[in-house]
């Protein structure tokens, strides 16, 4: 009875096994937020280090694993065993186990501090974006002081440029992190804490709120899209013009006024004269360049004509608890609405 | 088991020893049993959590060595034939004023009247414990 | 005889007093023994209440976009599991098995201060109920077992967190884990001064069982580390209804005030958690391996190291909120230091079995499946450690998977093998072996095919206390099959709980020592009188029991203690 009791240990050791290293290697080849699969050199020394303290644990754990193990099978019961000797210890055999985890530890601790000065150091050369990310409850704003520009739910950058990101919020503690890009940090109210990653590769880079601010902390993501210089420099110019006032969507334009929209939003030639880089001054997000985004109400939804529609008929139902009101707005109504705000690129 | 220990030191007084003896026995196990019991010569009973460590410490360390302890036999704390020993009396304040705090922080979230009623039932537990003969 | 003579003179029957019927030798009962075991059934009573708030949580998070809980009921289950779990399972569950064994071990008759170690338990009963009457009330706490202020004290979501009327459901919390730390304080005190004062003869500190040594170190851990969440609450309190503004930056307060006060109580807390645990395994496994613990002073030693080391990591809970780069490096290599002692003791249970004689019993597989998951808990703890990794990861899965497995592959573990282990001495009974062996099997199983893969999501980037999750983001089979391991886990307990109820009606009779152990507490019987030792036992080693039962070989005459 007691044999097969170690087969199935044995076996599911294995199983074990097989599940973390293939589970593993799912994780670095694995698509999108994934911190194995790093596109900047922030994220890039995190996961190296990853890969380094993985190595040193997977040997203590074999290791150790092994001998329990071993002394599982080979000192169990069995009949005619003699009471083994009763052996109450060992000082040097302690010293040695002592010191032993004490060097490892040791040198992993080595690496921690080299890295984390890196990675904690905000370099000065080279090209350079200042970025405010304001964490509300709950989407991301983004403000670019120098340009002159805000946007929510999608932050805009170029590659190989040091992005230095200032954390603002004046509710509750949010934590900005973008897995491929850079670790958290966290946006403190009343602290001006600031962090940087650069984008070696152009591409779009999941980004989420880490820390638990509420009701709808879950649906408080946004997307790094990083673009190559020049691309990035047109993003600029587009985004710094006031919204199309395009007759076509009069009528969305109208109802964008008369239905209370402008208590909470902002679009620069509308109800704003340009962009206040000033962060809090309107609850909701600036709309200016609304069609442009990717994303709706921190990306609860995908932005679509069809996913707007949904939003605007009940943002209750999709999203409990945001701040935005269900407006009780008629069908042609949401339609014109999404007609113009999708208009807004 | 306690009964027949006690019954051996003291007597049985007429009649009230079997009834007593017969209910120690359906309730053995309750501390609160040897409360009863031994109401009457409180001073001779050695008090069940004083083993007085500090003293027999030092002497059986003194007698204790590499070689050649003696063998113990009982404990030195009582002679051996002592009276049965016991487990603590028995005491239903704690439990009402446990029941008095939550009932007021209850009340601290719902209703002042239920502050009110756990304040007082604070105070009548403390005052119960604390006058409680133990 | 007796009996017989109540039927025939029933008029000499003396009215009951209260404390003598059934109901009421429980409730005013100050035996440290009927304590502990009500202690320990309230423990496992709120652990299903626990599991099933974990239930909920796995099956909301199974698939993604998850329509079982709505997203103020998920932030409920999830803050009330944590709190539950740590406030109301795993401390008192601690601290009942202290109160049963404790006294037992160090040859007294009772715990020093019999009326107090009753109310301690009282409090946590209410307490507890105190707390989960919330979902009466529906204001369940919301804000996360460690109920991070601002987000605490706001009453009205969005713009500024200003505290306006906010919601009751966090003066629960921060009521509740008010009042269960009065109880947590009454008992360390009461343990602090049972073991310094209420040894038997003989039994030194350097003799004392190890379980009695963790439980020693747990208890000053829990006097010196209360304070400060007793503080934090009170602050928060005052915050939310009193308008004073701590924790409040628009006034000039600080939030991080709150996450110093409240992870200087918690880290000691993790410690609190997992002491006894390690004492417990250095109780099993020496019996089961028919050997004494190897290296006693350093498993003894480790533990007190532990304790110190414990008050001087907090930080690592806080890598992520912008501390400056020297004060990181400080609580990084204080962190790395706690590994040391934690490996000493590793290294020395290993050493115990090492040329044993190991019988596979219930409580002995589950103090080496202890060591085996604990050893991966520990070691991705370091990992945590490693400050730049610990950005990524910290609030994600990987920090769930990370205390599960020290929690529940090591606190929960341990909890079952003292159960096994002193079941007996408790009803006289023994549990099922059979049963208690499915059961194991099923938990080790569980425990890995549920917690295993949070490391995996941790990596992938899903951050931890998200009610929901888009389809797209490549978490889903790695959720689903976390929840097939909750259900199997659920299983386990279903075992163990069916095993529990039967072996108590019709369980093997234990006699005093079924394991042939080696500490005072089977040197009496099962379960003890009240008084637990007829004659107070004089101890000589650190395994008197052993010794009384081997006199040619008793330790005190070949080793020196």
């Amino acid at each position: 009875m007691r044999i097969p009791l170690f087969r199935g240990k044995t076996r599911w050791g294995l199983l074990l096994l097989t599940l973390l290293l293939s589970s593993l290697l799912f994780a670095a080849c694995g698509g999108n937020p994934s911190i194995l699969n790093p596109a900047g050199p922030v994220a890039q020394d995190e996961a190296n280090l990853f890969w380094f303290i993985l190595g040193v644990a997977t040997f203590v754990f074999v290791v150790v694993e092994g001998i329990l193990i071993w002394s599982i099978i080979r000192f169990r019961e069995r009949p005619g065993m003699p009471t083994p000797r009763q052996i109450h210890g060992n000082t040097t055999l302690e010293i040695v186990w002592t010191v032993a985890p004490s060097i490892f530890l040791f040198v992993v601790l080595v690496f921690t501090i080299r890295t984390m000065f890196q990675v904690d150091t905000i370099p000065t050369g080279g090209q350079q974006l200042e970025v405010t990310a304001v964490g509300h409850q709950w989407w991301w704003e983004f403000d670019y002081p120098t340009q002159k520009v805000i946007t929510a739910d999608d932050l805009v950058v170029p590659t190989g440029t040091v992005v230095h990101v200032k954390l603002y919020s004046n509710n509750v503690i949010h934590s900005f992190w973008v897995p491929n890009l850079t670790g958290k940090t966290d946006v403190v109210p009343g602290h001006d804490n600031e962090k940087w990653f650069s984008v070696d590769k152009p591409g779009t880079y999941h980004g989420q709120c880490a820390e638990y601010c509420g009701l709808q902390h879950a649906n408080m993501a946004f997307n790094v899209i990083a673009l190559p210089p020049d691309q990035f420099a047109t993003w600029v110019s587009g985004q710094q013009q006031a919204a199309a006032n395009n007759p076509q969507y009069a009528r969305g334009l109208a109802l964008f006024k008369s239905k209370g929209c402008t208590a909470c939003h902002g679009i620069v030639g509308v109800n704003l004269n340009d962009f206040n880089t000033q962060p809090q001054t309107l609850v909701g997000p600036n709309l200016t360049h609304f069609g442009s985004r990717d994303m709706i109400a921190g990306g609860v939804l995908k932005n679509t004509p069809e996913n707007l529609a949904k939003w605007l008929h009940d943002p209750q139902a999709v999203k409990p608890g945001n701040d935005m009101p269900n407006l009780g707005l008629s069908q042609s109504e949401v339609n014109d609405l999404v007609a113009y705000l999708e208009s807004l690129k | 088991m306690i009964n027949e220990e006690e019954q051996k030191d003291r007597p049985p007084i007429e009649g009230e020893g079997l009834q007593r003896q017969g209910e120690g026995r359906k309730r053995s196990g309750n501390p609160g049993s040897a409360e009863t019991q031994e109401k009457s010569d409180e001073a001779t009973v050695v008090r069940g959590q004083q083993p007085r460590p500090e003293a027999e410490e030092g002497a059986s360390e003194q007698s204790q060595g590499p070689q050649g302890p003696q063998v113990p036999q009982g404990p030195q704390v009582r002679p051996s034939r002592a009276r049965t020993p016991r487990g603590p009396h028995a005491s239903l304040w704690p439990f009402v004023l446990a029941l008095a705090i939550a009932l007021a922080c209850l009340g601290v979230v719902t209703h002042p009247a239920v502050l009110v009623i756990g304040a007082l039932l604070i105070v009548v537990a403390v005052v119960g414990w604390g006058l409680e003969r133990y | 005889m007796a009996t017989s003579t109540i039927v025939e003179r029933p008029a000499l029957v003396r009215q009951k007093r209260f404390s003598e019927t059934y109901i009421g030798q429980w409730l005013t009962t100050t035996d440290h023994k009927k304590i502990g075991i009500m202690y320990m059934v309230t423990a496992f009573f709120f652990f299903v209440v626990g599991g099933l708030e974990a239930l909920l949580i796995r099956t909301q998070l199974a698939l993604p976009d998850g329509k079982v809980l709505d997203p103020q009921t998920y932030n409920e289950i999830f803050t009330m599991h944590g709190t539950t779990m740590i406030f109301l399972f795993v401390m008192p569950m601690f601290t009942g098995l202290g109160n049963y064994v404790v006294p037992l071990m160090i040859g007294a008759r009772d715990m020093a201060f019999p009326r107090l170690n009753a109310f301690g338990y009282w409090i946590v009963l209410f307490g507890g109920l105190f707390l989960q009457s919330s979902f009466l009330f529906h204001a369940a706490p919301d804000g996360g077992w460690f109920a991070y202020a601002p987000l605490t004290e706001c009453g009205v979501q969005g713009v500024n967190c200003i505290p306006a009327t906010p919601s009751i459901n966090m003066d629960f919390w921060a009521l509740g884990v008010l009042l269960l730390g009065i109880s947590s304080v009454a008992g360390a005190l009461n343990f602090v001064v049972t073991i310094f004062k209420l040894r038997a003869p003989g039994m030194t500190i350097n003799r004392m069982p190890l379980f009695v040594w963790m439980t020693l170190v747990t208890s000053f851990l829990l006097l010196f580390a209360l304070p400060s969440l007793t503080a934090a609450s009170g602050l928060l309190l005052l915050d939310r209804h009193l308008g004073t503004h701590f924790y409040q930056a628009a006034f000039n307060g600080d939030p991080l005030l709150w996450q110093h006060l409240f992870w200087s109580f918690g880290h000691p807390e993790v410690y609190i958690l997992i002491l006894p645990a390690f004492g417990i395994v250095s109780e099993v496994l020496p019996v089961f391996s028919r050997k004494p613990i190897f290296g006693y002073t350093f498993v003894a030693w480790s533990g007190v190291a532990i304790g110190f080391l414990s008050f001087t990591v907090w930080a690592h809970h806080m890598f992520a909120v912008g501390l400056p780069v020297v004060a990181q490096a400080f609580f990084a290599t204080s962190t790395t230091l706690i590994a040391i002692p934690t490996a000493v003791k590793i290294f020395n249970w290993l050493a115990t079995i090492y040329g044993g004689k190991l019988s596979f019993k219930t409580p002995m597989l589950f103090a080496l499946g202890f060591v085996a998951m604990f050893l991966i808990g520990g070691l991705n703890g370091v990992a945590l450690a490693i400050v730049p990794f610990d950005y990524q990861v910290t609030d994600s899965y990987f920090v769930i998977a990370h205390l599960h497995y020290v929690l529940f592959g090591g606190a929960v573990f341990a909890i079952f093998a003292a159960i096994f282990y002193w079941f007996p001495k408790m009803t006289g009974k023994l549990l099922n072996e059979r049963l208690g062996q499915i059961q194991f099997w099923l938990m080790l199983i569980g425990v890995n095919v549920t917690f295993f893969p949070m490391h995996i999501l941790g990596l992938l980037g899903m951050p931890r206390r998200i009610y929901t999750y888009a389809p797209d983001l490549g978490w889903n089979e790695l959720n689903l099959l976390e929840t097939v391991g909750a259900f199997i886990i659920a299983a386990a307990i279903l075992v163990f709980l069916f095993n529990f109820v039967a072996s108590l009606r019709q369980g093997q009779p234990a006699g005093g020592d079924p394991w042939d152990a080696f500490t005072l507490e089977w040197d009496t019987t099962s379960p003890p009188e009240p008084y637990n030792f007829k004659t107070i036992p004089v101890v000589r080693s650190r395994r008197p029991f052993y010794d009384k039962k081997n006199p040619e070989t008793a330790d005190w005459k070949v080793a020196v203690h």
